[in-house]
C-alpha cells in the first residue's frame, strides 16, 4: 500500500477541514482526488507530508509512519504544489538543479536527471531563461518538473493544470500518463472533471473534508443511473422513424417534441451510429446531436446538490 | 549545504544588493578620504648627523620605516628644502648622544619649508624615540652600555606599541575610525536587506515547498544565517581592501584585530536583519522598517559624527545601540589597544547579537500558512 490514511482529522481553529477521512492508495495507481474549492484536498496532501499538524487519525506512506521515517519517505515523494513555487531569480535549469540537490542528487546523475526533467516537460529549449519570461503554462510545467528531478516513487500533484491553455493541459495530462507507465504512483487533485475522468484509475470525490464517493469512473457514474440520453434535432420527424429507433438495440425509449427526438438508451451500447442510420433511412436529416452521458459532474451534483465549480 | 550555497549565489546575483553592500559605504568613504589622499605620499627626510653614534643611526633606521631618509651635509639644507627635494630636514648636533645618556636635554633641530602638516608623523616619530631614549637614559644612570642594551630591548619589544600610541598626529587613524562608521551603516543596511530573501521565498511559495523535501527547518535556518554571515564578512573584507589598497588607510597596529571586531559586529548585523525579516510581512515592509531603524541607530552610535558632540542625554541613550559599541571598540583598537583592551565592548556586541537573534527566531516560522 503506498498511502494509507485512517480517520484523518484536521482543524483550522473552528473549521473542520478534514473530517475523519479514510483512504488507501495502491502502488501504480493514478488516484484522483476531486472536489470543489475548500473541500480539503490540499489539507490532506499537507497532512500526508507532515507540513501541518493533524488533530486525529493515522497516516502511513510506504507502510511507514512519517514521524519515524521522515527523511526516507520524503525522499521518495515528489510534490507539485497548487501554487506555483519556483525561484524567480534562478533559471529553469538552475531551479531543477537546486531541487535535485535538495534530494541529494549530485554530479553527473544530477545533470542527467535535470536534462531528463527538462525534456520531459518540454522546457529544454528554454532552460536558460528565468521563469519571469515564461508563459503561465510553461511556469506550470516548470513547477511540475521541479517535483520530478529526483524520480520519486510517489508523485502528488495538487491541481497542476489550473489556469493554463488547453495545449499545455494536454501536454501535462500526457506526461502524467507517461510517469505512471514508468512506475510512479500518482495522486492527482483537481476540480476539472474531464482530467480526472481521463486520467485516473480510481477517484475519490471530496466535499467538506469528507469522501462522499470513491471508486472507478464507471462505478461512480453508475451511482446516478445507467442511462444516457441523445437529443437529435431533425429536419422532419415521422412516426415510423420513432418506431425504427425504438427497435435499435439498447434503446429504451424515444420521445418526440417538435423537431427534436430524445432517445434514452442503456449506457455504453455504442448504438448512436445505428440511430443516425435510421434517420437517413427515413429520408430525414440530422441538424444537431446532443449527447448526455452520466458524468462525474452529474455524480457530484446528485450527491451534493451543488455543482463542482462555482 | 545546498541552501547555504544557493542563497549566497542568489544574494550576490541581485545587483541591487551591491549598493548597500559595497557601493554605498565605499562612496561615503571616498568622500571623506579623498581629500586626505595626498598625505599618503612618502615623506622625504634629510638628516644632518654631526654626532654619528649608534643611537643616531638607530633613529635613522626608525625613521626609515615611515619616510625616505637620506644623509645630507649642513650646507645643503637651504638648497634642498627650497628645491623641494626634502619635506623635512633634521640636524643632530655633535655630542647629542653623550648629553642624552648623561640625562641632559639635548635638542634635535628640525627645518621645513612651509607650515605643512605633512611632516607631523616624522616629528612625532622623532619625539617619541627621543622620549623613550631619555627614559632609558634615566634608568641607565649614565652607563652607556646599559643604555644601549635598554635601547635594544625597547626596539625589539615595545617599540611598535609605544610608537603607535603617541597622543598626537593620529589624524589618519581618526580618519579611519570615522569612515568605519560608514561600514557599520552599510553592514546594517545590507544585512537587513539580504535577510529578506526568506520573505521573498515565502512570497513566491518556494519557502514552503522546500519542506516537502527531506530538508528540516532547523537546517534551513542554520544555512540561511551562515550565508548571511559569509556575505557580511565578504562585505567587510571588500571594504577593508578598498581602504587599504586605494586609500592607504591607517588601521593602526593590527588590521586583523579590527577585522575581528567587525566579524563580531557581523553577528549583530545579521541577527538584526533576521529580526527585521521575521517581524515583517513582506520585503517592502522589511526595507521600510530597516531604513527607519538603521539611520537613527547609526546617528546615535556616532557613524556620522563623533558621539561627543551630541547632548549628554543622547550620549546616554547611545549606550543602548550596538553601533556605539562597535565604534568604541574600533577606536580603541585603531589607536593602539589590543583586543583584550576592548573586551567590554566586544562582550556587549555579543549581547546585542544574542538579543536580536532571539527576537529574530522567537516567532516560529509558520508552516501552517500554506
Ligand atoms: N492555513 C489555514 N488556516 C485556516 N484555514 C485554512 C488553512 N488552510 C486551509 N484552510 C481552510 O480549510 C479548508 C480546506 O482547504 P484546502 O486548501 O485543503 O481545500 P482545497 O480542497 O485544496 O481547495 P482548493 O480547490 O481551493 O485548493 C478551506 O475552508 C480553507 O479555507
Ligand atoms: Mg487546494
Amino acid at each position: 500500500m503506498t498511502v494509507r490514511i485512517t480517520n484523518l482529522v484536521k482543524r483550522y481553529n473552528e473549521l473542520l477541514a478534514v473530517d475523519h477521512l479514510t483512504l488507501n492508495i495502491d502502488q501504480g495507481e493514478i488516484f484522483g482526488l476531486l472536489g470543489p474549492n475548500g473541500a480539503g484536498k490540499t489539507s490532506v496532501i499537507n497532512a500526508i507530508m507532515g507540513l501541518i499538524g493533524i488533530d486525529g487519525g493515522e497516516i502511513k506512506i510506504f507502510d511507514k509512519s512519517l514521524n519515524d521515517f521522515e527523511r526516507e519517505i520524503k525522499k521518495s515523494i515528489g510534490i507539485v504544489p497548487q501554487d506555483i513555487a519556483v525561484f524567480e531569480d534562478l533559471t529553469a535549469y538552475e531551479n531543477l538543479a537546486f531541487f535535485g540537490k535538495l534530494y541529494q542528487l549530485r554530479g553527473d546523475l544530477l545533470k542527467k536527471r535535470v536534462e531528463e526533467a527538462l525534456h520531459f516537460t518540454g522546457l529544454w529549449e528554454r532552460r536558460k531563461e528565468f521563469p519571469k519570461k515564461y508563459s503561465g503554462g510553461m511556469k506550470r510545467r516548470l513547477n511540475i518538473a521541479c517535483a520530478l528531478v529526483h524520480q520519486p516513487k510517489l508523485i502528488i500533484m495538487d491541481e497542476p493544470t489550473v489556469g493554463i491553455d488547453p495545449q499545455s493541459r494536454k501536454h501535462i495530462i500526457e506526461s502524467v500518463k507517461t510517469l505512471n507507465q514508468k512506475g510512479s504512483t500518482i495522486i492527482y487533485t483537481s476540480h476539472y472533471m474531464e482530467e480526472v475522468e481521463e486520467l485516473c484509475t480510481r477517484i475519490a470525490i471530496m466535499d467538506h473534508g469528507r469522501i462522499i464517493a470513491l471508486g472507478t469512473k464507471e462505478e461512480l457514474t453508475s451511482l446516478i443511473g445507467l442511462e444516457e440520453k441523445v437529443v437529435l434535432g431533425l429536419a422532419s420527424v415521422n412516426y415510423t422513424l420513432v418506431d425504427k429507433i425504438k427497435k435499435v438495440a439498447g434503446v429504451k425509449d424515444c420521445v418526440v417534441t417538435d423537431h427534436q427526438v430524445t432517445v434514452i438508451s442503456e449506457r455504453d451500447k455504442g448504438n448512436l451510429g445505428r440511430i443516425i442510420d435510421c434517420v437517413s433511412d427515413s429520408e430525414s436529416e440530422v441538424l444537431s446531436i446532443h449527447m448526455e452521458k452520466p458524468t462525474l459532474e452529474g455524480v457530484f451534483l446528485t450527491l451534493t446538490g451543488r455543482s463542482l465549480r462555482d | 549545504m545546498i541552501i547555504f550555497i544557493s542563497n549566497v549565489q542568489r544574494m550576490l546575483r541581485k545587483k541591487w544588493n551591491l549598493i548597500p553592500m559595497l557601493v554605498f559605504p565605499a562612496a561615503l568613504i571616498l568622500l571623506v578620504m579623498w581629500p586626505n589622499m595626498e598625505g599618503t605620499r612618502i615623506l622625504r627626510v634629510g638628516v644632518v648627523d654631526h654626532d654619528a653614534t649608534p643611537l643616531t643611526q638607530n633613529l635613522m633606521d626608525v625613521l626609515q620605516e615611515k619616510a625616505h631618509v637620506q644623509k645630507i651635509r649642513d650646507t645643503d639644507i637651504q638648497v634642498k628644502l627650497t628645491e623641494d627635494l626634502f619635506d623635512y630636514v633634521i640636524v643632530i648636533d655633535r655630542g647629542f648622544t653623550g648629553k642624552l645618556i648623561k640625562n641632559e636635554n639635548p635638542m634635535i633641530k628640525g627645518y621645513r619649508i612651509q607650515e605643512a602638516n605633512t611632516s607631523a608623523p616624522v616629528r612625532i616619530g622623532i619625539e617619541s624615540f627621543i622620549n623613550a631614549a631619555r627614559n632609558i637614559a634615566k634608568v641607565s644612570e649614565g652607563d652607556s652600555d646599559k643604555f644601549y642594551r635598554g635601547m635594544k630591548d625597547y626596539q625589539n619589544g615595545s617599540f611598535a606599541m609605544a610608537y603607535q600610541t603617541i597622543e598626537d598626529g593620529t589624524r589618519r587613524k581618526r580618519n579611519t575610525v570615522f569612515v568605519m562608521g560608514f561600514l557599520v551603516l552599510g553592514m546594517l543596511f545590507f544585512s537587513s536587506i539580504a535577510a529578506t530573501l526568506v520573505l521573498e521565498d515565502k512570497q513566491n511559495n518556494t519557502f514552503y515547498r522546500l519542506f516537502y523535501s527531506p530538508l528540516s527547518l532547523k537546517s534551513y535556518m542554520f544555512q540561511h544565517i551562515l550565508s548571511l554571515l559569509l556575505l557580511s564578512l565578504l562585505q567587510i573584507g571588500a571594504i577593508f581592501a578598498i581602504m587599504l589598497l586605494v586609500f592607504k588607510a591607517d588601521f593602526g597596529p593590527s588590521v586583523f584585530n579590527i577585522f575581528a571586531v567587525f566579524a563580531v559586529f557581523s553577528l549583530v548585523s545579521v541577527s538584526f536583519g533576521l529580526a527585521i525579516s521575521s517581524a515583517s510581512k513582506n520585503k517592502r515592509q522589511a526595507s521600510v522598517v530597516s531604513s527607519l531603524l538603521v539611520t537613527p541607530i547609526c546617528m546615535l552610535g556616532g557613524c556620522f559624527w563623533p558621539r561627543e558632540i551630541m547632548p549628554d542625554i543622547m550620549i546616554k541613550i547611545a549606550d543602548f545601540v550596538p553601533t556605539t559599541w562597535i565604534l568604541k571598540a574600533v577606536e580603541k583598537i585603531i589607536l593602539g589597544s589590543s583586543l583584550r583592551g576592548a573586551t567590554m565592548e566586544i562582550l556587549i556586541l555579543f549581547l546585542f547579537a544574542l538579543i536580536f537573534f532571539l527576537v529574530g527566531t522567537w516567532r516560529r516560522v509558520d508552516l501552517e500558512k500554506l
